[in-house]
């Protein structure tokens, strides 16, 4: 029993680690998906620049400036690609919206590649989260225990905020019924910069996190994480911020379960395929609420 | 008009002639080589001995590319110790361009075969065929003249290329996306299964050994012909797609983005799995296979390929797409049967997609489970965008624009340059990319239609003046 | 008198420009076909360093019929096997004489198709894997290849550590890592040893899996012959979960990326590689004095090196590679493709990594391996020993 344990036990802290990590960006993306029905595939890509650019200033300016600094390039950063890329097709057919995010997110890997000459850059250690700490028997950095920890706070912060405060409650019916909430004079463009400035705030903090964990950061370090971070939505249920968040951990653990058994080569696999099996039996989600198509 | 339609023809049949006679009787290059170089200046110039000799060798080895290379080389160092006369001159001229005059021969011969049948047929649709006929000639004989002009691994024939295999890419993925509305990501996935398909069942068995090198041999020991390989990528492509599209089908837009997403890396980590190693080679190098030398391969089996889209587009399917893109209630409210329609243009674009991904296979000589990722599909998604949803001919000039910007004529902007002991800034490596990114996200955001919108082209508004005036009301 | 004036001091401009304009028989290129970005990007720039280095020393050729600038054009196959062809197809339209190239031994089997269709002879630096040069008539190469490699790995994992149980970790898809691993097995199996291996996609972050995998399975010694992107992940992460196993790895991880990574911490790390830095033979250590201060003059190169002038295996064989280019236009006394081709299998040279020449596959004759291990303390590499073939216990 005690071996079991001690043999599995790094699995189990990798898996919750990561499943926080993929809880802050899978907020972003459900966030964003309940209220324009957009699968943001940018979001990814922004988490990579928030790292990039703690890498970068952390190189000129000391940790208490570049750490603040970054958030604010971050949030910029998705405030502005929504603004440039999102907006002018608003009205236009949902796959147009579509490949605008794809676009983009080709064009923010490309010009990371080309800003950093496509090298991989070392993420810099920020003091006590990347502290080593035993649990048991096994070592692992700090940063895995305050994850959970962190993400769970800010998610509490976050459903307060949507629920008790003005701009929740916009921010609901935005994403109850688009057209109604305009008619009844809520300021359509306010509420959806909101979302993104609130995603890309949790995208930069899982960024942190992240890459204190996992120090090379390339242009597709992202890439991987963001789409993980999107199945979590959907299996959680896309619209439901708790659901999002229960399905960043489950898909975690369970990929870390995976590479324990031995298969690998399929723990990446493995998240698309109960994507799918979700998607089949059910559509909405673990917590998603069922929207009826009206003809 | 039609007199002289005729009397054209006929002198255009008598300069074919003259081409291929001239193209067949070129004598064979050693004893050409005789006349031109003189014994005596042979005997004394070894560099000339060198020089002849290794033309005679080459001959030996059948390497024409060598031979050529050679000739020239021969003419251009010792242009001053050979001695050509009129009837040498032709002869060598003939030599060095014999497949070009024949090919040119034969598209004069299928010219003046049109003119004679534009003259005896007056019809307007038979009118139409013949110019097409013509046009396809000329398309055909200009890529292989050409090819034989610049060298078959020449920049701009790599380009034309890779552009017709991604042609057909875009073709497929516009049927599945344009014309019948499906929001598909997983089109790298059967452009996997297609490329692997022909692979494995083309490599040489002789070098089996060698590929195989950790499975020991590998499972399969036999080859396949090249059309019924490639004719099987596309079934195995479609196999699946048929058993994927049975669960995937009846999700909403959006989801059946991400599920077709998702079987594609399923697909991909299938195919880099250990335990399929014999058959796949887990996710090592396939390579030995056999490759086509000419571009008109990929351009014929690409031609063919969209001319049955074409024709699956213009018949009483293809309406039917058209209707479940602009309203799937109301299709279904019509009388489509909505799974079947939409199963069918999953199968038949997948079957396509599987065919590209075999000529992609061949083009690229190596086939990796690695490199067919998401970004593949994206990129080919961005080129129906750029071309327009729905319109064939803008599948084809996108990806032949995309293909050509991307590879081509941005690749300046990726080398250090400096204008004297200026250094030009921004350029350098990565430049070409972010260039190439900023350029579609213009077309997606600002033309959003594409370059075609969703006609096609038309011979007749491009012949066609305008019709004058202003238009009242 | 204006008119005068102003015609003398635009003749005097232009005077400096016709010194300039040497007097050369003709231009030569050479193509570079190295990665400059993606996992091998940091290796492939060192290998690139030492070539232009080499340029610098010695820039023109001399033939029989003249001296010729010998320019060199470089291309960045981006360490992808799919980027390869038309990367390897750029050179070629340049006009290509002779190419040098590849760092990572997938992107060079590649290309090799497409060189061989161009008639253009190939010389592989770095790359160690066996099919680079297998199958392929114009490929040569002048670095040992990898079952001599993993046998001289296996041999020391067994002697210094006395293991008889091995874990190897390799990235999915790239031969040179597969490779390097299949070998190792095979040797430390004929040694009686037990191998568990493992592999890991493109694009993994997280490592603590496989390292914990290594673990239970009661490993004594890690074989991981990554590139070094991974090299720097695995190298923290198993300094962030107390792993104490000694690590091995082949000529990828000599580089001063792991050096960094490792700086500070416990870990254990054994490489071999081409090329020693404190060899104090004349050749090479005038080669490194020289390219030490060729790196120290420029900022910039100093960067690609990684930021400071340790000097790489690859760029000593990226030296030797331009030598030997040199020696194949002088053998073939012209830049012609198809001279090269033919006399290319007889150039000898004796480099600053030892001496070359040529089997009848394309492979240097090498016999001789260097093992290096980190010095955690000072960042830096200390030389263990050298393994020849000779000194292998069968």
């Amino acid at each position: 029993m005690y071996d079991f344990i001690n043999a599995n036990l790094p699995y189990l802290l990798a898996g919750i680690s990561v499943g926080g990590q993929y809880a802050l960006i899978a907020i972003g993306y459900t966030m964003v998906y309940g209220i324009l029905r957009l699968i943001n595939f940018a979001h990814g890509d922004v988490f990579t620049a928030a790292a990039y650019a703690m890498v970068y200033m952390n190189a000129t300016l000391p940790l208490y400036i570049s750490l603040p600094l970054t958030i604010i390039f971050t949030v910029v950063l998705g405030y502005t690609v929504e603004r440039v890329a999102y907006k002018p097709l608003r009205s236009a057919p949902r796959m147009s919206i579509m490949i605008s995010a794809i676009g983009v997110s080709y064009l923010l890997q490309n010009l990371m590649w080309y800003i950093t000459g496509g090298l991989a850059q070392q993420y810099p250690t920020i003091p006590w989260i990347s502290n080593t700490v035993t649990i048991l028997t096994a070592t692992t950095k700090m940063v895995t225990l305050i994850t959970p920890v962190l993400t769970l706070v800010l998610v509490l912060l976050l459903v307060q905020l949507i629920n008790h405060t003005k701009i929740g409650m916009a921010m609901r019916a935005v994403s109850k019924d688009f057209e109604t909430s305009r008619l009844m004079g809520i300021k359509i463009d306010n509420v959806i910069s909101v979302t993104f400035v609130i995603g890309s705030f949790l995208a930069a903090i899982g960024s942190m996190l992240y890459f204190t964990n996992y120090t090379a950061v390339t242009p597709t370090s992202g890439a991987m994480p963001g789409l993980k971070a999107f199945v979590a939505a959907v299996f959680g249920g896309i619209g439901s911020i708790p659901g999002a968040v229960i399905g960043a951990f489950i898909i975690g653990i369970a990929e870390n379960i995976i590479k324990a058994v031995g298969l690998t080569t399929f723990s990446d696999a493995f998240t698309f395929a109960l994507l799918i099996f979700v998607l089949i039996f059910k559509p909405t989600g673990l917590f998603g609420e069922v929207t009826h198509e009206k003809v | 008009m039609k007199a002289f339609k005729i009397i054209l023809s006929l002198l255009l049949v008598v300069l074919a002639g003259f081409l291929i006679f001239y193209s067949i009787n070129a004598s064979d290059l050693s004893t050409l080589l005789e006349d031109i170089v003189p014994q005596e200046t042979m005997q004394q110039d070894k560099g000339l001995q060198k020089a002849v000799k290794r033309i005679n060798d080459s001959l030996a080895e059948a390497n024409q590319d060598k031979t050529l290379r050679s000739l020239n080389r021969l003419l251009e160092d010792f242009s001053d110790k050979i001695q050509m006369d009129a009837e040498a001159k032709l002869d060598l001229f003939f030599y060095r361009n014999n497949k070009v005059t024949l090919a040119f021969a034969l598209f004069i011969l299928i010219l003046s075969a049109a003119l004679i049948a534009s003259a005896l047929l007056k019809q307007q649709k038979y009118q139409k065929a013949i110019i097409m006929a013509v046009l396809i000639a000329m398309l055909y004989s200009g890529i292989y003249i050409v090819e034989n002009l610049v060298g078959s691994n020449s920049m701009l024939m790599t380009v034309l290329k890779k552009g017709a295999i991604y042609a057909l890419l875009a073709v497929s993925m516009n049927l599945l996306n344009g014309f019948t509305g499906l929001f598909s990501l997983g089109q790298a996935g059967f452009m996997l299964i297609g490329a692997y398909t022909y692979a494995i069942f083309t490599i040489d068995p002789a070098s089996r050994a060698q590929v195989y090198q950790y499975y020991d041999g590998g499972l399969v020991q036999f080859t396949l012909p090249v059309m019924v390989a490639i004719i099987l990528a596309g079934l195995a492509a479609a196999f699946f797609a048929f058993l994927i599209g049975l669960p995937v089908l009846r999700l909403k837009s959006d989801y059946l983005a991400i599920a077709t997403l998702g079987f594609a890396e399923i697909i991909r980590a299938i195919f880099q799995y250990d335990g399929l190693g014999p058959i796949t080679n887990g996710s090592n190098l396939l390579r030995k296979f056999t490759t086509f030398n000419t571009a008109l391969f990929p351009f014929a089996v690409s031609g063919i390929c969209i001319a049955l889209i074409a024709l699956l587009i213009n018949s009483t399917y293809g309406r039917s797409f058209k209707a479940i893109r602009d309203d799937e209630v109301a299709a279904e409210a019509m009388g489509i049967n909505l799974f079947v329609h939409k199963q069918l243009a999953f199968v038949t674009s997948s079957f396509f997609a599987g065919i590209g991904g075999a000529l992609l296979a061949m083009y690229q000589t190596t086939v990796q489970a690695a490199a067919f990722t998401s970004a593949m599909t994206y990129e080919i998604l961005l080129i129906v965008v750029i071309g327009g949803m729905g319109s064939i001919s803008g599948s084809v000039l996108a990806s032949f624009l995309f293909v050509a910007s991307s590879e081509w004529w941005l690749r300046f902007l990726d080398n250090v340059t400096y204008i004297g002991t200026f250094k030009v800034p921004l350029l350098r490596s990565g430049f070409r990319m972010v260039v190439f990114s900023v350029i579609i996200m213009a077309v997606v955001l600002f033309y959003r239609k594409g370059i075609m919108g969703d006609k096609e082209f038309s011979l007749k508004r491009l012949l066609e003046p305008r019709k004058g005036g202003k238009r009242r009301g | 008198m204006k008119k005068f004036l102003s015609l003398i001091l635009i003749l005097a401009m232009l005077l400096p420009t016709m010194a300039l304009a040497e007097d050369y028989a003709g231009e030569i290129v050479i193509g570079i076909y190295e990665p400059a970005s993606g996992p091998n990007g940091a290796g492939g720039k060192q290998e690139t360093l030492g070539i232009y280095y080499a340029n610098y020393v010695a820039p023109t050729v001399e033939l029989s019929d003249g001296v010729y600038k010998v320019k060199l054009v470089e291309v960045d196959n981006q360490s992808s096997n799919d980027k390869a062809p038309s990367a390897a197809q750029q050179l070629v339209s340049e006009g290509s004489s002779i190419v040098l190239g590849s760092y990572g031994s997938g992107v060079s089997i590649a290309a090799a198709d497409i060189f061989d269709a161009g008639g253009v002879v190939a010389i592989g630096i770095s790359c160690t894997n066996p099919q680079v040069t297998l199958g392929n008539p114009l490929y040569y190469r002048i670095c040992y290849l990898d079952p001599f490699q993993g046998t001289v790995l296996a041999n020391f994992a067994k002697d210094e550590f006395n293991a008889t149980k091995a874990y190897t970790l390799a990235q999915l898809g790239n031969d040179y890592d597969v490779g390097l691993a299949h070998y190792f097995s095979k040797a430390f199996e004929e040694l009686g040893g037990e191998v568990k291996g493992e592999e890991f996609p493109l694009g993994t972050s997280d490592f603590t899996a496989y390292l914990t995998s290594a673990v239970n399975s009661g490993a004594e010694v890690i074989f991981a012959p990554t590139s070094t992107e991974f090299a720097s992940q695995i190298i923290t992460q198993a300094a962030a979960n107390g792993i104490t196993i000694p690590i091995l790895a082949g000529d990828t991880w000599d580089s001063s990326v792991i050096l960094k990574a490792a700086e500070g911490t416990d870990l254990s790390i054994s490489v071999s590689t081409f090329f020693d830095e404190g060899d104090t033979g004349a050749a090479a250590a005038e080669f490194v004095k020289g390219f030490k201060a060729w790196l120290n003059d420029n900022p910039e190169k100093l960067a690609n090196n990684g930021g400071n002038d340790i000097v790489a295996a690859v760029s000593a064989l990226g030296y030797d590679g331009y030598m030997v280019a040199l020696e194949a236009l002088k053998l073939a006394d012209s830049g012609d493709r198809d001279d090269i081709a033919d006399t290319v299998a007889e150039v000898t040279y004796e480099g600053v990594t030892g001496f070359i020449a040529f089997d009848e596959n394309g492979d240097a004759k090498r016999d001789q391996a260097f093992i290096i291990k980190s010095d955690n303390e000072t960042a830096s590499w200390k030389f263990v020993k050298v393994q020849s073939v000779s000194d292998i216990s069968k």
